[in-house]
């Protein structure tokens, strides 16, 4: 736990030397916000966004808070570790007694923190500009961002595993950033999409976790409620998670053998 | 007389700090397509290195020497081969690395936007120092480099040999019992160099239970500092002999004869 701290200090001052980072990222969640909430006035109504009482707005904004966490997994700790790879630190962390897994888990502790200010701080636009969140079931909100991120936590490991290898550009992060956007049902409901799409909704951990969180933070549904989401979300973790340590730990065992460990 | 047998071999044993044996790697190409490509880094290596001696390897450029101390301090993973350090085999990696510090042979490696306290909090902390025993090791080592003007500087700013020093700093944070040293006065000038080697000589001589492996180009500077020369040449161990044999009275006389050595074993294994 205190190893883990000392990624999160070192983290932290790294994020402090970049002055106008975090503004900008809360901008960017404004900007982002006041645009869907736009396109939201243009088409809201529709049967399908019952679950936010038919405004689109509300829909999406508890897509987007959820997309936060994909997209740092995604990019974000990826590029950490492209990063420790190009300026030398990954060999130095690798010299040191530390677990692989110690070293993955502190490296995102971080940036999924950033992520929760970024999520949080879409909910907040969202409650500002209306979107109704008096029946929230706020604990139930936190069970299934715990095991959605702990999902996405898993594939950022995977895709952190492609990259350490492939060095520049991941396949792996475009394939699934563009899937999770398709039918990931963060913009839109995958009811939407065409049955022969819709299987892939069923294989997204994204797409469980959103409809979710929509339902527990815009319609207030209990955690019985929303039970088979959650255990289809326990189910990924119970995959995912093995895999992505797996494929860590293999794509670290690769670099140690060919000596691309501080290749840039 | 049997049991006095198994002690002295054990006391043997001890007297070993680097027990490694028939070393080999082999870099290939990552793709099946280009398996053809491949270097040879190293070639059967074996060496042993004596507790309170400093190693110096020395060798022409791809020699194998950064591959070998990259080896022995657990970062990569040999061919074939075993090496005990410390008594831990290098097949158990962490153990290696809990006793083990290691300088690198370039001024990458550090977190550019952190200051170089904040470096070796960090790296500190990941070795399993924490509070008033983190802060005393940082402390020491920022002293012991002569660091402390700098160390409240993002590491971007640094020197060449800020970055060298910080790299000395970082190796001994943990207390190791062996350093491993690539060039580490590269980038130094004349003064801290000369007081970056008596350090290192402080270093393993003054407490039991310790070595160096240094690696340099530097043939006066080995000269001075090795207790044992192993010149490497294509991989391959050219020589590994105790320096003492090779001491000649003076400094420069020495080092011309180590470089006549040097010729020669680059000429045995053209």
């Amino acid at each position: 736990m205190r190893t883990v701290w000392a990624f999160v200090v070192r983290d932290f001052h790294t994020q402090r030397s970049y002055r106008f980072a975090l503004a900008q990222t809360i901008l960017g969640v404004v900007f982002s916000a006041g645009l869907y909430f736009f396109l939201g006035r243009l088409i809201s109504g529709a049967p399908e966004l019952d679950v936010a009482g038919g405004s689109y707005f509300g829909f999406v904004v508890v897509g987007l808070a959820l997309s936060a966490f994909l997209d740092s997994s995604l990019y974000q700790i990826a590029s950490i570790f492209r990063s420790e790879q190009i300026v030398g630190t990954l060999e130095a962390l690798i010299t040191s007694p530390l677990g692989l897994s110690t070293i993955l888990i502190g490296s995102s502790v971080f940036t999924y923190a950033l992520a929760a200010v970024q999520a949080l701080a879409y909910i907040a636009v969202g409650a500002a500009l209306g979107v109704d969140l008096s029946h929230a079931n706020w604990g139930a909100g936190i069970v299934i961002a715990v095991l959605g991120v702990s999902c996405f936590a898993a594939v950022a490991g995977i895709v952190t595993a492609v990259g350490i290898i492939t060095k520049r550009g991941n396949p792996l992060a475009f394939i699934v950033s563009s899937l999770s956007a398709l039918v990931g049902g963060a913009y839109f409901p995958p009811s939407l999409l065409p049955p022969w799409l819709q299987w892939l909704t069923a294989l997204h951990p994204l797409s469980y976790a959103t409809r979710a969180l929509r339902e527990a933070i815009l319609g207030g549904a209990s955690l019985l409620v929303i039970a088979p989401d959650l255990f289809a979300l326990l189910a990924f973790n119970a995959v995912l998670l093995p895999v992505s340590l797996y494929a860590f730990r293999t794509s670290v065992r690769m670099a140690r053998m060919d000596g691309s460990l501080a290749h840039v | 007389m049997a049991l006095l047998n198994v002690t002295e071999c054990a006391e043997a044993e001890a007297q070993v700090a680097i027990h490694a044996r028939g070393l080999s790697k082999t870099f290939h190409a990552r793709w099946p397509a280009h398996r053809a490509a491949y270097v040879v880094a190293l070639d059967d290596v074996s060496l042993d290195v004596g507790w309170g001696e400093i190693l110096a390897l020395v060798g022409p450029n791809g020699a194998g020497k950064t591959t070998l101390i990259k080896i022995l301090s657990g970062i990569l993973l040999p061919t074939s081969g075993t090496a005990d350090v410390a008594g831990r085999s290098i097949a158990d990696d962490r153990g290696v690395k809990s006793v083990v510090g290691l300088v690198r042979g370039d001024d990458r490696g550090f977190y550019p936007r952190l200051t170089g306290r904040q470096n070796l909090d960090f790296f500190g902390a990941i070795r399993g120092l924490s509070g008033a025993a983190l802060a005393r090791a940082v402390s020491s080592a920022i002293a012991e480099f002569e660091l402390s003007e700098v160390a409240h500087r993002s590491v971007q700013t640094y020197s060449s040999g800020g970055r060298q020093r910080l790299s000395l700093a970082r190796a001994i944070l943990h207390q190791p019992q062996m350093l491993f040293l690539d060039e580490p006065t590269r980038g130094l000038d004349p003064m801290l160099a000369e007081s970056a080697e008596a350090w290192l000589v402080r270093w393993v001589r003054e407490v039991p239970g310790r070595c160096a492996v240094l690696v340099s180009h530097d043939l006066e500077q080995v000269s001075r500092l090795a207790d044992r020369i192993g010149i490497l040449v294509r991989g391959r161990i050219a020589l590994n002999r105790a320096a003492a044999e090779l001491r000649l009275g003076t400094e420069a006389a020495t080092a011309a004869a180590l470089r006549r050595l040097f010729r020669d074993a680059l000429g045995r294994t053209s």
